[in-house]
């Protein structure tokens, strides 16, 4: 038993280092490490895009054929892990994470020439329809109607929480095309162009004044018959694909770990209190070491999931618990990381980005503005892609056999 | 033993029930919008309710409220999620302008008066430092100036003899600048620097005596909007649908509810020991408040799902009141910890 990696994966992590090390430009640096939401904004994310496309580095995911590269689990699992410790900015996961694999998996060779070179090229923004208002952790309850007419579908509907469809061009949707049977089998999953008089984008700003979610209605929007993926009814088959595609490798713990990295340090040199740094306070101490502790755990956690993929046998039942761990894991951390501050931590700018020459003025400094609102936006991490509650009747069932 | 509301104590909280009526989101977020994120109409309306006045002693023309009376104002407010600074600009200075000239405009709502009690680096620690005073004048640096940039005056603690002591200074005085920020809560606070300001002072009264006082009632107004929150949260899932029946008939959810239940009610009997046990710890009965609060927030916004993250609904707004008023004079682990050294 050992947990190191083999001397080809260090060569390649070597490289992957030497790789961040010359691309990551300070402009790109300082645009991740001053996003306190889920998601990057497209200024920041195409040129990081551009940069990996180039080198053949971004859809990591995608089969080799596809655009591809082509890496083992551990490969992946090793650029991912460089990717948080160097501080690069997210991805566009939504077509490159989510919507790209479906379409490699399920898509026609047609889908495939359409759809797949322009999420790598950057020129296909996507969102994801998925919530509506009547349904959220119920998904399989969604009323969004799609009708053939002709060689095309006629949608009608609203979605919820689209990240980012005001930056968009087209959305990937769970529709219904059958009302009549049972509701699971009645629903697609149709792509559908954003940029068209039937589709709306009304915004919804969180409580963390960001702008990353959306209501996205649909009157009488049209998209060509080619664009179901599978076919009729398959929408629930791919929806879950889709998901059990994300939960396959995950490699979550080593950004908390950075993120605690730079709290202590943030502890040493720039919050104070009566006794100097805070960093000697017993509450912030005491609770960070207790978070370093569960955070190294989950990444061995993570390794055991990595090392039944790196011999192809199937992952683990631990799987079902990266989500759970990881979002409770970062709320914590983020709940720390306000009250290092004190009342610096208490600051919440109303403007965005906080990164840049529109980065309004801060109080106290940088990463004491950033925490407040990192804070309130990841209270989503236990609601967004199947809440808390959801997660745990899925493992007391699957898992437990309860 | 009674602990009912005395007649008194009904009408103030009917009245804060009244002035709060229809005080929706929509116009919390306009009355956040105008200069200093207070609008000035409601808070002489607020004043002229006598609930300002009640914070002041009969001998400076208040009302002489007691600690009861006050709780059940901020317990009020924070049910109805008001979003005028009762605490900050009216409590608080009704207390410290004690025998004050300027306590007759506060009193009336035509002046509003800030603490400038924080200074940049000294987290939660009260003695000034920053900020001193010398020949009657102050100059040095505050922060987190809660209502900053709305003042017409501020309340300063300042070093002067190697003690703090309090003083007014005019807010719109050359010597003073106001740097606004904005805060959780949707609030605008400041950054106020003293050039050799001119101020009056110094103040009589025993600011540690008011701190402890203020701790009491941003526990009330904890307390109030736990309530609420709690109250929203269980008429929600009541009437929220999801695989075919209101999400209240999950048994994981009920149990949660429970527990909100218990924290809910445990903050409203910490209160009211705090008013009715002479010499209770305020200090570390608010750091229990504040924490129960904080987990029946996260629970709020965690049962309302993706509508509890929205800025349109109040469960978020009321999260954020919590976690600001949490850390008001000190914050619950530094608070607990000085409760354990001192037992």
């Amino acid at each position: 038993m050992d947990m190191d990696f083999s001397p080809e994966d260090l060569a390649f992590q070597k490289e992957v280092r030497a790789f961040l090390d010359d691309k990551l430009n300070a402009r790109l640096r300082e645009g991740a490490a001053n996003t306190p939401s889920v998601f990057t904004e497209p200024d920041i994310t195409r040129e990081w895009q551009a940069i990996l496309a180039e080198k053949g580095w971004l859809a990591t995911s995608w089969p080799v054929e596809d655009g591809g590269p082509g890496w083992t689990p551990t490969q992946k699992y090793i650029f991912e892990k460089e990717c948080a410790i160097a501080g690069a900015p997210s991805l566009p996961i939504l077509g490159l994470r989510l919507v790209g694999p479906v379409i490699c998996h399920f898509g026609t060779p047609e889908q495939k020439a359409r759809f797949l070179p322009r999420i790598i090229s950057g020129e296909d923004y996507w969102c994801q329809g998925y919530s509506e208002p009547g349904a959220g952790s119920d998904l399989a309850a969604v009323k969004t109607r799609a009708e053939r007419v002709g060689d095309k579908y006629v949608v009608n509907g609203s979605k919820i929480w689209t990240t980012h469809a005001h930056h968009a061009n087209w959305i990937f949707a769970l529709v219904r095309t059958d009302p009549t049977v049972q509701k699971q089998r009645g629903i697609s999953f149709l792509l559908i162009p954003m940029e068209q008089p039937g589709v709306s984008v009304s915004p919804i700003v969180t409580m963390a004044n960001d702008h990353e979610v959306n209501a996205t209605f649909f009157d009488n929007a049209e998209t060509p018959a080619d664009n179901l993926i599978g076919e009729e009814g398959q929408g629930w088959t791919i929806a879950k694909f889709l998901l059990e595609n994300e939960r396959g490798g995950s490699c979550a713990a080593p950004a908390l770990l950075a993120k605690l990295d730079r709290i202590e340090r943030w502890a040493r040199e720039e919050a104070s209190g009566t006794n100097g740094a805070m960093i000697h306070d017993p509450n912030i101490s005491q609770r960070l070491a207790r978070l370093r502790l569960e955070a190294q755990a989950f990444e061995v956690t993570e390794l055991r999931i990595l090392a039944e993929l790196a011999k192809g046998r199937p992952a683990g039942p631990q799987t079902s618990l990266v989500k759970l761990t990881s979002s409770n894991l970062r709320q914590q951390i983020d709940e720390l990381a306000v009250d290092l501050f004190g009342y610096d931590g208490l600051q919440l700018p109303v403007t965005r980005p906080l990164y840049g020459n529109e980065a309004p003025e801060f109080v106290g400094s940088r990463a004491a503005q950033l925490s407040m609102p990192a804070y309130l936006n990841g209270r989503a991490y236990t609601i967004f892609g199947g809440s808390d509650e959801v997660q745990k009747t899925i493992i007391a069932k699957q898992v437990l056999g309860l | 033993m009674n602990f009912d509301l005395d007649e008194n104590q009904e009408l103030f909280k009917a009245a804060v029930e009244r002035f709060c009526q229809g005080q929706d989101v929509a116009a919390r977020r306009a009355a956040r919008a105008l200069p200093g994120g207070i609008d000035r109409a409601r808070w002489k309306e607020l004043a002229e309710l006598g609930l300002i006045g009640l914070a002041a002693g009969e001998d400076d023309g208040g009302m002489g409220g007691s600690h009861g009376d006050l709780a059940v104002v901020a317990q009020a407010l924070g049910h109805a999620q008001a979003v005028e600074p009762w605490l900050e600009c009216g409590f608080i200075p009704a207390r410290l302008l004690a025998g004050s000239a300027h306590l007759e405009g506060v009193i009336a709502g035509e002046t509003i008066a800030a603490f400038a009690f924080a200074e940049p680096g000294r987290r939660f620690v009260l003695e000034a430092s920053g900020v001193k005073a010398r020949g009657g004048k102050l100059s040095g640096t505050k922060q987190f100036v809660l209502a900053g940039g709305a003042a017409d005056i501020f309340v300063v603690t300042a070093e002067e003899d190697g003690k703090t002591a309090l003083y007014v200074v005019d807010a719109k005085a050359p010597e003073v600048e106001v740097r606004p920020y904005p805060v959780a809560d949707g609030g605008v606070a400041a950054i106020v620097t003293f050039h050799d300001a001119v101020a009056e002072g110094p103040l009589t009264v025993d600011l540690g005596a008011v701190i402890d006082e203020a701790r009491l009632m941003a526990a009330a107004e904890m307390v109030g909007i736990a309530q609420r929150l709690f109250a929203d949260t269980l008429e929600y899932i009541k009437t929220r649908e999801q695989f075919g029946q209101p999400i209240g008939r999950f048994q994981v959810l009920q149990h949660r509810m429970v527990d909100a239940y218990a924290r809910v009610e445990s903050v409203q009997s910490a209160i009211l020991r705090a008013l009715l046990k002479p010499g209770a710890p305020m200090a570390a009965i608010k750091a229990h408040v504040a924490e129960n609060a904080i987990w029946v927030g996260h629970q709020a916004v965690q049962l309302h799902g993706g509508m509890g993250m929205s800025d349109e609904l109040g469960i978020g707004h009321g999260l954020k009141r919590i976690v600001l008023l949490s850390k008001l004079f000190g914050d619950p682990a530094s608070d607990i910890l000085d409760y354990a050294r001192a037992a």
